[in-house]
């Protein structure tokens, strides 16, 4: 289905607000100070309560997360006050993924689970925020180390070491890949790209570093372009116009193994060939695409780690639910999807008082996801308030309003007026599995569970392996780590800014602000892009010949905030 | 369509279609009579029970027992005499003796000719894409299992610093 709207309403939409000046730049500036601090915020919650043992019990994840939404709100409805925006608001709500988890996992009030790290777990925490609709996401791992005085014994080694290492690598090298569209001399020559940043450069770039570190990019990885209201919130719901951005799946996984054997050249470029195809409206992605200056990416790389496995495989994502493994898994890790977001184009007629109401608020709301603890009255909790007592009443009231909107968002949910995001956890499937498998079906089945772009339903599209059968395969699948790096980066041309340069203006994320943990990783970085990669980085150093990057200051936080919720 | 009694009623469609019902119903009685035979059968029915063919030899039918199996609802008073018997029972030993010679034969034959092989690769069907694709990655497999854990130059990288 599609919306009728008029074309010069659709290119005011998508040209004229998209090109940055001034007043674009300074809203996507303060989206990012916000999701910058936000994300200061519950590092330092973290830090306070596992590594310093300042809290008599450690957060919860469920505390955690209306804790940072709390803050967040909080901060948006601080700033542009005097009604100069339509809106501003949370655009990703605060998700705490621990170890296997990649996305979506951002526990309700209501979930009596107690779900708190232990030493040795990778943490990561991503959130966005976004003013009139211009967006700034950002994704952040960091280690959880035994608790001690003031610093960690040792860093983190092994497999997820090197899941950080590949990640955090891999971010700042696209960030600087990225910076070099503004002056395409600056361009390493060994990347022979013809003074111009195309998709599958990106691509090659982070698989290399990926293959270095014994990383695979987890599917859903994305770098993609940034747009107002188009942030990648809707993903598979809504199909986006002029998509731009390099998106990893499991068909390029496939493809890296079938590169690996000695007699597949002739099938892969066969294919490749065949691939070509016509898109209407560009909503399906493809590497062929440039980077212009004057356009905002999104970074977003996951990296899991091969280095527990010993055999070949793919690393794929399964849809966690609170149904599939309660009966005969009894260890199985199985919770309810708590970020919702609104289907605009499904209307239907709703038979309960409480799920109209609730509706009015979700439109009220904005596109964008959210949970439903946002939509009580109660939210956001009074985060200044340090005191215990209050505080628990405060989340007491929010946690009746949830309960008390679970009906009328259950019926919202059948009607499909509402989609909830998928928690999303990545599972190693050994090859020789997919294999061995008989696929009768072919590649009909799709699990519509599933969001993805279009034009990636079929998983595995040489083997003919849909995802329906590769999720039947998850039962011989293993949880493998993932770590996160996610930032937001604007590429402002000359001039935008009065008297200003070109510059790379770094919304979100940032070693600066936000270092990465220690951790110490076995293997170092190798491949053919080896010397691309290092004059990269010397350029983001080189302060005369080199890239500018700035980077968004968070906020000057006036005061601690220490309390204990439970 | 206008009913019987109606101003326009077909009268010859209301007759013919009245007169192909009549003799459907006829043939069809017909055909339950009469015993099903090899050609009124589906080429693949192997399960029904058919009618033998007239060039099939009622005698051999009776030895092997193969009538017994296909209850026709014809019975037969045919018996099989003893020495017809000893006939057939002579007759598949000489069969089966000349059966063994001529497998010895083909095998001796295949030892000692060399354009055999080349005819066996000829007649192995082309391989389809996706079992080409199957094959390369199981060679994936197999390499992957033989290559082991590859570690670093010694090295290593090392991230952050020592703080919280």
């Amino acid at each position: 289905m599609e919306l009728a709207i008029h074309q010069d309403d659709v290119n005011i939409l998508l040209q004229e607000k998209n090109q940055l000046k001034e007043a674009e730049l300074e809203k996507y500036r303060v989206a990012g100070q916000v999701a910058q601090t936000c994300l200061q915020y519950i590092l330092e919650l973290i830090k306070d309560s596992y590594h310093l043992n300042k809290t008599p019990q450690p957060y919860t994840c469920q505390e955690l997360c209306i804790l940072g939404d709390s803050y967040l709100k909080t901060a948006l409805e601080n700033v542009f006050k005097n009604g100069a925006v339509r809106e501003r608001g949370i655009a990703m709500p605060v998700t705490i993924e621990l170890n296997d988890i990649v996305t979506g996992f951002s526990p309700e009030l209501d979930d009596s689970s107690n779900f708190v790290f232990q030493a040795g777990d990778i943490v990561t925490i991503s959130l966005g925020a976004h003013i009139d609709g211009y967006t700034a996401n950002v994704a952040h791992t960091v280690v959880i180390y035994p608790a001690g005085n003031d610093k960690p014994a040792g860093p983190l080694l092994g497999a997820k070491a090197d899941a950080i290492c590949a990640a955090h690598i891999a971010t700042e090298t696209v960030v600087a890949l990225l910076g070099t569209v503004l002056s395409p001399e600056k361009l390493p020559k060994s990347l022979n790209t013809n003074k111009v940043v195309t998709g599958s450069i990106i691509r090659d770039l982070v698989d290399s570093i990926a293959k270095s570190y014994n990383c695979v990019v987890v599917p859903g990885s994305k770098i993609r372009r940034v747009r107002r209201f188009l942030a990648g919130q809707a993903e598979g719901i809504v199909a986006e116009r002029d998509f731009k951005g390099v998106v990893w799946s499991e068909a390029n996984q496939e493809e890296s193994l079938l590169n690996r054997s000695s007699h597949s050249q002739e099938l892969i470029l066969s294919d490749n060939k065949s691939k070509i195809v016509k898109n209407s409206n560009g909503a399906i992605p493809t590497d062929e695409f440039v980077v212009l200056a004057g356009e905002v990416y999104n970074v977003d790389i996951k990296m899991a780690p091969l280095g527990e496995f010993n055999e070949v495989g793919l690393v794929t994502l399964e849809t966690i639910d609170e149904f599939t493994g309660a009966n005969h898994k009894k260890d199985a890790f199985n919770t309810k999807s708590t970020i919702f977001i609104r289907d605009i184009i499904i209307k239907h007629a709703l038979k309960l008082k409480t799920s109209r109401q609730l509706l009015g608020k979700v439109d009220k709301q904005s596109v964008y996801p959210f949970k439903l603890s946002h939509m009580s009255e109660n939210f956001p909790l009074n985060i200044k308030e340090t005191d215990q007592k209050s505080l628990q009443t405060q989340i007491s009231a929010i946690t009746k309003d949830v309960k008390a909107n679970r009906l009328g968002l259950s019926e919202l949910n059948n009607r499909h007026l509402l989609k909830q995001k998928p928690i999303q956890a990545a599972r190693f499937i050994p090859l020789e599995s997919i294999l061995m498998t008989n696929n009768e079906s072919g590649s009909m089945g799709v699990d519509l569970d599933k969001p993805v772009l279009p034009g990636l339903e079929l998983s595995l599209p040489k083997l003919g392996i849909s995802s329906l059968k590769l999720k039947s395969l998850l039962k011989k699948s293993k949880a493998i780590p993932v770590a996160r790096e996610s930032t937001t980066v604007i590429l402002i041309e000359d001039g935008v800014i009065a008297g200003g340069k070109a510059e790379v203006l770094r919304l979100t994320g940032g070693s600066k602000n936000f270092q990465p943990s220690w951790v110490h990783s076995n293997h170092s970085l190798g491949g053919s892009y080896l010397q691309a990669i290092a004059e990269l980085d010397s350029l983001t150093k080189d302060k005369k010949f080199g890239i500018k990057i700035r980077e968004c200051q968070p906020f000057k936080v006036q005061e601690k905030v220490t309390m204990q919720l439970d | 369509m206008p009913s019987r009694n109606s101003i326009n009623r077909p009268k010859d469609k209301l007759i013919r279609n009245g007169h192909a019902s009549a003799i459907g119903k006829k043939r069809h009685a017909r055909s339950r009579l009469s015993a099903a035979t090899r050609s009124s059968t589906s080429r693949y029915n192997t399960e029904t029970s058919t009618a033998p063919r007239p060039s099939e030899s009622t005698s051999l039918a009776l030895y092997t027992g193969a009538e017994a199996s296909q209850p026709t609802g014809v019975i037969t008073n045919n018996t099989l005499s003893k020495k017809r018997t000893k006939k057939i029972e002579r007759n598949q030993k000489y069969i089966e003796r000349r059966n063994q010679q001529l497998n010895i034969d083909i095998a001796a034959k295949k030892e000692s000719s060399m354009d055999i092989d080349q005819e066996t690769i000829a007649k192995v069907k082309e391989a389809s894409k996706l079992e080409k694709i199957k094959q390369a990655l199981w060679s994936v497999v197999a390499d992957g299992v033989s290559e082991g854990l590859s570690l670093g130059d010694g090295n290593g990288t090392t991230l952050g610093v020592q703080a919280f």
